[in-house]
């Protein structure tokens, strides 16, 4: 009866489309579809990166930055790259939009390897990021170029996927896949995508100065109470006009039913468990004591964070995991802590409103003054 | 459920599965288990409509019993059958359009009365398993067929669930034939049964769901769009029909032949038709031997000259365009249908001793072509009808074309000219090769390059969220 499916003309069937799900992984593997790439995707802007390193010398970098956008976006690489210049040293923009604990230590890691004259990372991040596990539906495209740096025996990157089962989110198909199946159904936008988004960006992307004109003055996000009431009002205006990126933010973020939930009966954000911290706690020990035992610098900037994502975002246990960290090297002579948490309340020009983009990217007016004050304590660190 | 979900996936596994220990072991409870889930599979749609469908089984069921049974006047049987069968459709599928028929006469005539349109959804395949469910009392009243004595057995062949809600509409002779048989899965069925149903979920959900993005937005607009786009919208709503409906009968055909039944073929490569009498030989070729037997000769056929023949194609076509849907555009696709096909008959007639035009057209390639592109372009034609919202979009349809405004041609459109030169393409290579028809007797290298090319069809092209097959709603 089931004769047929022991037969070739089945199971070979099955057997050809293994071996061109084979060859399309090492193929995609191989970098044959980074040109059609959508140009706006994780997987190109990761693969851009490393491109523009190596157009530039692997060996003309000695400091690199890494982070998620948070940091990425609120430099201005150009001036910071110029104040290493005045050092004599290169360097090089290596923080992803998305990036997280996974993206920061896979291309540190990358880094290190493919870097001959690095001396040191820049890491900067707002404590929140401490209490965050990877998000893998972002994570992997994120770190694209740098997963055979990835050691998941090692790191514990994900709250929900084991360990055992992390493989087959490394698979190529799984990357490339969506991306291939959007340019086949739609080539002529694509092709026109692709030809046009030079034009867009033509700054090179290692001094890419993303312009952030916004700010959030216009929303009243002094606490949860009026975070909920403002996503609530911007979700009525939802239904006459499209929001902008930093109204949908807050809409995302104020205007779920567990936020409308803590609101009204003033709860704050539950705690991670003693396990989840832990775990949390040695990926960032493991991490920056890998970065020390190569004879790296590691300069750890802790940047400001607006009050929403305090309340709103950041989990409870993420100051007690940074505490945990800091303490551990605080004494190391090549570990430095840049702690900029206050540098917006120091100053008395702008209020917190002006100096957002959105709630999660400074503006243009906060990108100014943490780059000065980056710059400043970089002098400070390397003529040390 | 549709034969594209994973629901059915997971269903017809099971039912496969189950299906083949029954037959094995216990063959009457196997038709228990297939009525059963059949019924679970219309069900998924609407357990309320179900009772319509066992309304016509029992109804269909007895009558063919006494029709056989009686020596004097059997036909009051099969006119009760009729009754029954037909009121039931007319009144689901025909009572609002009735209605909103008559409200346009009495507005028409200034009157005031005004009838309210009833409330209800048409049920999934009604008219396709009326029709077959008719066949079988008409056969046994015309003394063609010998009654079923058991109910189940009837059960199955009416509600079947490949061919319950979109056909092909099989015959009662057809399918007890194989009831009654030794049934088996064999090696051929299975490799055909699923080399079918990979062409059928290609031609849906590659072909069909594709083409459905160039012509939907048009049809549901025409204002919008000037000439060019019209033409293109025509031809892939053209392609789109056909893939769409073929490849439900290609599943429906396949996943039978998992359970043991072989069905009728229901499409033979109709575009490449060179007459319309061709195309429907070629197009829906169960409903249009229905028609054929059952109304078409009953209305006389061919046996009373020339100008009858064309009177008696055009009633059949009209109601043949009728049966797809309750609207004047059906009826009107159906007409223009008759009209083509009464047209054809009448230039059939030798004018003189000698060849008819067609014969002389032909005799070369030349002429051959022309016939093709003629019968293409009237077949193209008649589906704006067809697929138009309204009779006002159709003709604003039709004055596009008839009215050629030049634009320039943008890149999409040349796409879309790539894509159905290619399907045309397909379409003639597909005659030629006959490869569903050959679907049980193919060499491993052509079967197995076919498979793979289909599987890697459906995994870069299918369209994520796939639509429901367009002959559902009939």
């Amino acid at each position: 009866m089931f004769a047929f499916f022991l037969h070739k003309k089945f199971w070979l069937t099955i057997v050809i489309l293994l071996f061109l799900t084979v060859v399309l992984e090492v193929a995609l593997r191989l970098g044959v579809w980074n040109h059609w790439m959508h140009p706006r995707s994780f997987v190109k802007n990761a693969v851009n990166r490393v491109a523009a390193f190596e157009s530039e010398g692997l060996e003309n970098f000695h400091w690199i930055s890494v982070g998620s956008s948070s940091f990425d976006w609120a430099l201005n690489h150009a001036l910071v790259r110029q104040a290493m210049a005045r050092h004599g040293l290169g360097y090089g923009r290596f923080g992803f939009e998305s990036g997280a604990f996974m993206s920061i230590q896979t291309s540190s890691d990358w880094a290190m390897e493919h870097l001959p004259n690095l001396q040191g990372i820049i890491l900067g991040m707002p404590v929140r990021e401490f209490g965050n596990f990877n998000d893998p539906t972002k994570a992997f495209k994120v770190s694209w170029p740098f997963l055979d740096n990835m050691d998941a025996q090692r790191y514990h990157y994900f709250r929900d996927i084991h360990r055992p089962f992390v493989w087959p989110f490394r698979m190529a198909i799984g990357m490339y896949g969506a991306d291939i199946l959007d340019f086949l159904h739609h080539p002529i936008t694509r092709i026109s995508l692709k030809n046009s988004f030079s034009l867009w960006r033509p700054e090179p992307p290692l001094l890419y100065n993303r312009n952030m004109r916004r700010n959030l003055c216009s929303l009243d996000l002094q606490n949860l109470q009026a975070c909920v009431a403002t996503a609530k009002r911007l979700k009525k205006q939802q239904k006459h006009r499209k929001l902008k990126g930093h109204e949908r933010f807050v809409t995302r973020v104020c205007g779920t039913p567990q936020a409308q939930r803590r609101a009204k009966n003033n709860r704050p954000i539950a705690k991670l468990n003693t396990e989840e911290q832990k775990q949390l706690e040695n990926n960032w020990i493991t991490f920056f004591q890998s970065v020390l035992d190569r004879n790296k610098k590691l300069v750890l900037v802790l940047l400001p964070e607006h009050s929403l994502m305090n309340y709103a975002v950041k989990n409870p246990s993420a100051d007690a995991i940074a505490r945990v960290v800091i303490e551990r090297f605080k004494d190391d002579p090549r570990f430095h802590l840049v702690d900029l948490r206050t540098l917006f309340t120091r100053q008395t020009r702008f209020q917190e409103c002006q100096l957002y983009n959105d709630p999660l990217h400074f503006n243009n007016n906060g990108k100014a003054i943490l780059t000065q004050a980056l710059i400043s304590a970089l002098d400070h660190f390397i003529d040390e | 459920m549709l034969f594209t979900s994973l629901h059915f996936f997971i269903f017809f596994v099971l039912v496969v599965v189950f299906s083949a220990i029954l037959r094995r072991h216990a063959p009457r409870a196997e038709i228990l288990f297939l009525v059963i889930a059949s019924a679970y599979f219309y069900g998924q749609w609407s357990w309320k409509y179900l009772i319509l469908i066992y309304i016509t089984i029992l109804t269909d069921f007895f009558l063919g019993l006494k029709c056989a049974a009686t020596t004097t006047h059997p036909r009051r049987f099969l006119f009760l059958s009729l009754l029954v069968n037909l009121g039931i459709l007319v009144f689901f599928k025909y009572a609002n359009f009735l209605i909103e028929s008559g409200n346009q006469l009495l507005q028409l005539a200034n009157s005031d009365i005004h009838f309210t349109t009833l409330d209800f959804l048409l049920p999934v395949g009604i008219s396709f398993y009326t029709f077959q469910s008719l066949s079988y009392t008409i056969d046994i009243c015309r003394g063609q067929l010998a009654p079923r004595r058991k109910l189940l057995d009837y059960a199955l062949f009416v509600s079947f669930f490949p061919q319950l809600v979109a056909g092909p509409i099989v015959r009662a002779k057809e399918f007890f034939g194989q009831l009654d048989g030794q049934r088996q899965f064999t090696f051929s069925m299975a490799q055909s049964g699923l080399l079918l149903m990979l062409i059928g979920l290609v031609k849906k959900t590659v072909f069909a769901d594709n083409l459905a993005l160039v012509a939907d937005p048009v049809f549901d607009a025409p204002a919008q769009y000037g000439s060019l786009a019209t033409l293109l919208a025509m031809y892939a709503f053209a392609f789109q029909i056909y893939f769409d409906f073929s490849g439900y009968t290609d599943i429906a055909i396949g996943a039978a032949r998992f359970l043991g039944f072989r069905f009728p073929k229901n499409f033979d490569h109709p575009y490449t038709a060179l007459s319309i009498q061709d195309f429907w030989r070629r197009w829906h070729i169960t409903l249009s031997r229905w028609l054929r037997d059952y109304l078409y000769i009953s209305l006389g056929g061919n046996r009373h000259g020339p100008w009858k023949t064309a009177r008696n194609l055009f009633l059949t076509m009209f109601l043949g365009g009728l049966w797809h849907g309750a609207s004047w555009n059906f009826a009107i696709w159906g007409s223009l249908h008759g009209l083509y096909l009464a047209a054809e008959k009448l230039l059939r007639i030798p004018l003189r001793s000698g060849p008819t035009l067609e014969q002389k057209l032909h005799r070369t390639r030349l002429g051959r072509g022309f016939r093709w592109l003629l019968t293409f372009n009237l077949v193209c034609l008649a589906w704006i009808f067809f697929r138009a919202s309204s009779f006002d979009d159709s003709l604003l349809m039709l004055s596009r074309l008839m009215h050629w405004e030049s634009q320039a041609v943008t890149p999409a459109q040349w796409l879309t000219m790539a894509a159905l030169s290619g399907f045309l393409a397909l379409h003639w290579l597909g005659a030629r090769y006959q490869w569903t028809a050959r679907s049980d007797r193919m060499g491993t290298t052509e079967y197995v390059i076919l498979s793979v090319a289909l599987v890697v069809l459906l995994a870069g092209f299918s369209v994520r969220e796939s639509s429901a097959f367009i002959y559902f709603q009939f």
